[in-house]
C-alpha cells in the first residue's frame, strides 16, 4: 500500500515557477493542493504523463476526505469502473500521471499569458466552464 | 536747499574731484555711473563727513585706510602737511552757503598713518546786506542743523538698499523721532521738564517744614517714578508689538497664496495611512479570491468525474451492493466449525470450502470498493454544493475588490491633489514661514496683553498720584504759610499740562500733515492706482499700506513700490519740515527688477521737476529701462572711474 503520492522529479522546476509567478496565490498552498490542481488540468487536457524518476511529494494521509474522493473520482472515471478503488496504487498512478503532464501545462500557460494577467484569464476560463456545465 | 557743487580734496579716491549739479530748466536731475569701489559710496560720505563730521556708509576696508588720499600720502615728502578738504556749496532761496570741511595731515614717512595735525569746519554765507559771512565749528555745526538736522538725516542721503527695506528697518520710534524732531517740539518739552522740575522743588521745599508734606511728596515721587517706569516698559513692549506685527502682516502677505503645507501635510499623512489600511484589506480580499479560484479550479475540472463516480454509487445502491449485506461472521464460523447453516460438513480441500473461500475473498474486495465509495457520497454532495454557490461567491469577492479600488482610486486622487497643491512650493521654507508666523503671534498677543496689563497699572498709579496730590493740596490748604507754594505748585501743574497738550497736538498734526503728503505723492507717482487704497500712519508712528481689497500690503508689494513709497515718505518730511533738501540715493535700483526700472525710472523723472535728486548708479543699474527714461532729462551726468593704481578716481563728464 504507497503512504505518499509522487511527481516526476522533472516536475519540481514547473512547480517552481508557479510558485515564484505565484498565481492563485500558489507559493502559500501546501503540496496536496498544488498536485490536486496539477491533477485537474491534465485531466482537463486528458494528459497523462508516466513518471521517470518518481519522488515523494506528500503523504496520502494528507489528502483528506475531499481529496481522496477527488483522486477517487478520477480513477473511476478513468478505469471505467468502481472496481480500480480496490487498488490503491493503480488509484495514484492515475493521479499522479494527470498531475505530471498537467503541472507542465500549467507551466506553459503561465509563459503564454501576459505577466499578471494569468489569474484574470483563469476566471474567465473558470466562468466559462460554469455557464457550459449549467 | 541744493547742492550747486561738491569740490573734493585729497578726500580718500577723489584726489582732486569737482563736480557741478548745475540743473536744467525743468529737471534737477543728477546722474553718476560708477563700478562698485569707485568712489560712489564715498561721495555720500564725503557729504556726510563735510556736513556732520563722520562717514555712516564707509566699507570695511575704506575704515583701515587713511582719510587722506593714497597717491598724495605717498608722494608726500617727510614733514609736509596734506589736507584732506571738502567743500559743499548750496543754494537756498537764492542765498548761496558753502559749508567746507577740513583736516591737515603731517606727513612721517615712518609711520603708515598720517598724523591729524588740525581740524576745520566753516560756513560761509551772504547776510542781509549781501556781505559774506563765516562761521566756524560749534556755530557752523548749528547752522547745519538749520537746513539739513543731523538726527534726520538719513530721511535725505540714502543707500538705495535700504530704500528697498525702509519701512522694514525703520521702527514707529524712528518715524515718531523724526516727527519730533520736525515738529520742532523740543523747546516745548524742555519748558514742560522744566516747569515739572520746579514744582518738584516748590514741593521739596514744603516737605522740608512739613513730615505730613514730605511724606505725601515721597510718595508721590515713588509713585511717578513708577508711572515712569510702566511708561517706558509700554513703550518699548510697543515697539515689540509693532515688530511684530509687522512681521505677521509681513508673512501673512507671503503666505497668501501659499496653501497652508504642514495641515496639507498632515492632512496627506492620514490619507496614506487610510490608504495602507484599505489597501491591506483589499490586497487579503485579492487572495480570498485566488484562494477560491485555486479550489473552484480543480473542483469545476474533476466535475465530470464526481458525476461518474455518483452515478457508480447511486446503481451500486439501487442494486443494494451497497451498504454490504453480507454476514463475514457466517462465512469465517463455517470454515472454523466445518459445519455449514444447513449441517452439512465442509470438509478441507472440497469444493464447498473452495466456494467459501472465493466468496469470502471477493466480500472482501467489494467491501473496501464499498467503503471508499461510501466515503465518497458525502464530500460529493460537498463539493457539489461549493461549485453551487461558485459564482455568487466569487462576484460578492470580486465586487468588494471593486469597491476597494474606488475608494483606493480616490484616496491616491486626494493625495496626488495634495502633492500638485504643495509642488512648486520651498515646502521648508513655507513651514519656516508658518512656524515664524505662529511665533510672531504669540509674541503680538503676549505684548499686547502685557500692554493692557501695563496699562491699568498706569491708570491705578494716576489715580493714586491724584489722590496724592488731592492729599497734598489738602496738607498745604491747612497751614497759612503754604499758601502761596500751594498756588504756584497748581500753577506749575496746569501749565505743565497745557504744554504736554501742545506738544501732542503739534505732534498729531505734523503727523497727519506728513500722512496726507505721502498719500498724495505715492499715488501721484504710482504706476498702479487702483491696486493701493491708502497711505496711513498710525498713532504708534507705523506707516501701513492698503491694498485695494483692503489688507495690508506693504511687506508684500515689489521692492520698485517700496521704494516709492519710502521717497514719497521722504518729500513729504520734507515738505511739512520745511528742510528742503536735496534727495541723494546710492544704487537706487539695485534691488530693482529690469521690468519696475521703467516705472521707477519715470518717478525719478518726475520727483526731479520739484527736486534735486542725484542718483549713484552701478553701470549695471543704468541698464536700458532707466537710461530710456533718464538720458534726456538728466541736468548732468557723469562717470567715476579708478586710475590704475587704483587710488585716484577720474571723472569723466558725459552730459
Amino acid at each position: 500500500m504507497p503512504d505518499r503520492l509522487y511527481i516526476d522529479k522533472e516536475d519540481r522546476p514547473y512547480y517552481q515557477k508557479a510558485e515564484e509567478e505565484n498565481i492563485l496565490n500558489f507559493k502559500n498552498k501546501n503540496q496536496k493542493e498544488q498536485f490536486l490542481l496539477a491533477m485537474a488540468i491534465g485531466f482537463e487536457n486528458s494528459q497523462r504523463r508516466e513518471l521517470k524518476t518518481r519522488e515523494g511529494f506528500f503523504f496520502s494521509d494528507n489528502l483528506g476526505s475531499e481529496g481522496r474522493t477527488l483522486i477517487n473520482a478520477l480513477a473511476i472515471r478513468e478505469h471505467g469502473s468502481a472496481d480500480i478503488l480496490a487498488d490503491e496504487k493503480k488509484v495514484f498512478d492515475i493521479a499522479e500521471q494527470y498531475a505530471s503532464a498537467g503541472i507542465r501545462i500549467l507551466a506553459d500557460s503561465i509563459d503564454k499569458v501576459q505577466f499578471g494577467k494569468f489569474d484574470k484569464m483563469f476566471e474567465k476560463d473558470l466562468v466559462e466552464m460554469l455557464n457550459l456545465s449549467q | 536747499m541744493r547742492i550747486e557743487r561738491i569740490d573734493l580734496k585729497n578726500y580718500r579716491q577723489f584726489r582732486s574731484v569737482c563736480i557741478d549739479f548745475g540743473r536744467s530748466p525743468k529737471e534737477d536731475l543728477h546722474i553718476l555711473v560708477a563700478d562698485n569701489g569707485t568712489g560712489k559710496t564715498n561721495l555720500l560720505n564725503a557729504i556726510n563727513w563735510c556736513l556732520y563730521g563722520n562717514e555712516p556708509h564707509l566699507s570695511k576696508d575704506s575704515q583701515q585706510l587713511p582719510r587722506l588720499n593714497l597717491n598724495t600720502l605717498v608722494q608726500a615728502t617727510e614733514g609736509t602737511k596734506e589736507i584732506v578738504s571738502v567743500e559743499l556749496v548750496t543754494e537756498t532761496e537764492g542765498n548761496r552757503i558753502t559749508f567746507k570741511r577740513s583736516e591737515e595731515y603731517l606727513v612721517h614717512k615712518d609711520r603708515k598713518q598720517p598724523v591729524l595735525h588740525d581740524i576745520n569746519f566753516t560756513v560761509t554765507y551772504l547776510d542781509d546786506k549781501k556781505n559774506a559771512k563765516w562761521v566756524i565749528d560749534e556755530e557752523a555745526t548749528a547752522y547745519v542743523e538749520r537746513f539739513v538736522p543731523r538726527d534726520i538725516r538719513e530721511f535725505f542721503f540714502f543707500d538705495g538698499e535700504r530704500l528697498d527695506t525702509y519701512f522694514k528697518s525703520a521702527t514707529g520710534q524712528q518715524i515718531s523721532n523724526a516727527i519730533f524732531r520736525i515738529s520742532q517740539v523740543d523747546t516745548l518739552n524742555r519748558i514742560s521738564d522744566r516747569l515739572e522740575s520746579v514744582v518738584n522743588d516748590l514741593k521739596r521745599e514744603a516737605g522740608k517744614r512739613s513730615p505730613q508734606i514730605e511724606e505725601i511728596r515721597e510718595a508721590i515721587e515713588d509713585k511717578e517714578k513708577k508711572r515712569k517706569e510702566v511708561m517706558e516698559q509700554i513703550a518699548e513692549l510697543g515697539v515689540q508689538k509693532e515688530d511684530a506685527r509687522r512681521k505677521i502682516d509681513e508673512l501673512n502677505e507671503k503666505l497668501r497664496s501659499i496653501p497652508n503645507i504642514e495641515a496639507l501635510q498632515a492632512e496627506q499623512a492620514k490619507l496614506r495611512e487610510t490608504y495602507k489600511k484599505k489597501d491591506q484589506v483589499r490586497n487579503e480580499k485579492v487572495i480570498d479570491k485566488q484562494n477560491l479560484l485555486f479550489e473552484l479550479g480543480i473542483l469545476l475540472r474533476l466535475y465530470p468525474t464526481l458525476q461518474v463516480s455518483s452515478q457508480v454509487i447511486s446503481e451500486k445502491v439501487k442494486n443494494k451492493e451497497i451498504p454490504q449485506t453480507y454476514d463475514t461472521r457466517l462465512l469465517d464460523n463455517i470454515l472454523i466449525t466445518r459445519q455449514c447453516i444447513c449441517t452439512r460438513r465442509v470438509e478441507e480441500g472440497s469444493s464447498e470450502e473452495k466456494h467459501i473461500k472465493q466468496l469470502r475473498a471477493d466480500i472482501a474486495t467489494s467491501s473496501v470498493i464499498a467503503r471508499e465509495l461510501l466515503q465518497m457520497i458525502s464530500p460529493i454532495e460537498q463539493i457539489k454544493k461549493k461549485i453551487s454557490t461558485f459564482k455568487s461567491e466569487l462576484e460578492r469577492i470580486t465586487k468588494e475588490i471593486q469597491l476597494y479600488d474606488e475608494e483606493l482610486n480616490d484616496l491616491n486622487v486626494k493625495i496626488q491633489s495634495i502633492d500638485s497643491q504643495i509642488g512648486g512650493y520651498n515646502v521648508e521654507q513655507v513651514k519656516q514661514w508658518y512656524s515664524e508666523l505662529k511665533d510672531y503671534q504669540r509674541i503680538y498677543d503676549f505684548n499686547i496683553e502685557r500692554i493692557t496689563n501695563l496699562k491699568l497699572a498706569k491708570e491705578r498709579l494716576d489715580k493714586e498720584i491724584a489722590d496724592l496730590n488731592q492729599d497734598l493740596n489738602k496738607a498745604l490748604l491747612k497751614e497759612a504759610v503754604f499758601q502761596e507754594v500751594r498756588h504756584q505748585i497748581a500753577f506749575g501743574n496746569r501749565a505743565s499740562g497745557v504744554v504736554n497738550n501742545v506738544v501732542k497736538t503739534m505732534m498729531d498734526r505734523v503727523r497727519k500733515a506728513i500722512e496726507n503728503e505721502t498719500r498724495d505723492s505715492f499715488f501721484n507717482l504710482v504706476w498702479k492706482k487702483e491696486t493701493f487704497k491708502d497711505v496711513y500712519i498710525d498713532e504708534n508712528y507705523a506707516l501701513h499700506l492698503i491694498h485695494g481689497l483692503g489688507y495690508e500690503c506693504l511687506g508684500s508689494v515689489s521692492a520698485s513700490e517700496r521704494q516709492l513709497l519710502a521717497l514719497s515718505f521722504v518729500i513729504a518730511l520734507h515738505k511739512v519740515s520745511g528742510f528742503d533738501s536735496p534727495i541723494l540715493v546710492d544704487t537706487p535700483v539695485a534691488r530693482v527688477s529690469n521690468e519696475q526700472r521703467e516705472n521707477l525710472g519715470k518717478i525719478f523723472y518726475q520727483i526731479s521737476r520739484n527736486k534735486q535728486l542725484i542718483l549713484l548708479f552701478l553701470p549695471t543699474e543704468y541698464s536700458v529701462e532707466i537710461s530710456r527714461n533718464l538720458d534726456t532729462c538728466a541736468s548732468s551726468m557723469r562717470k567715476l572711474r579708478l586710475t590704475k593704481d587704483e587710488r585716484e578716481i577720474q571723472m569723466e563728464v558725459i552730459r
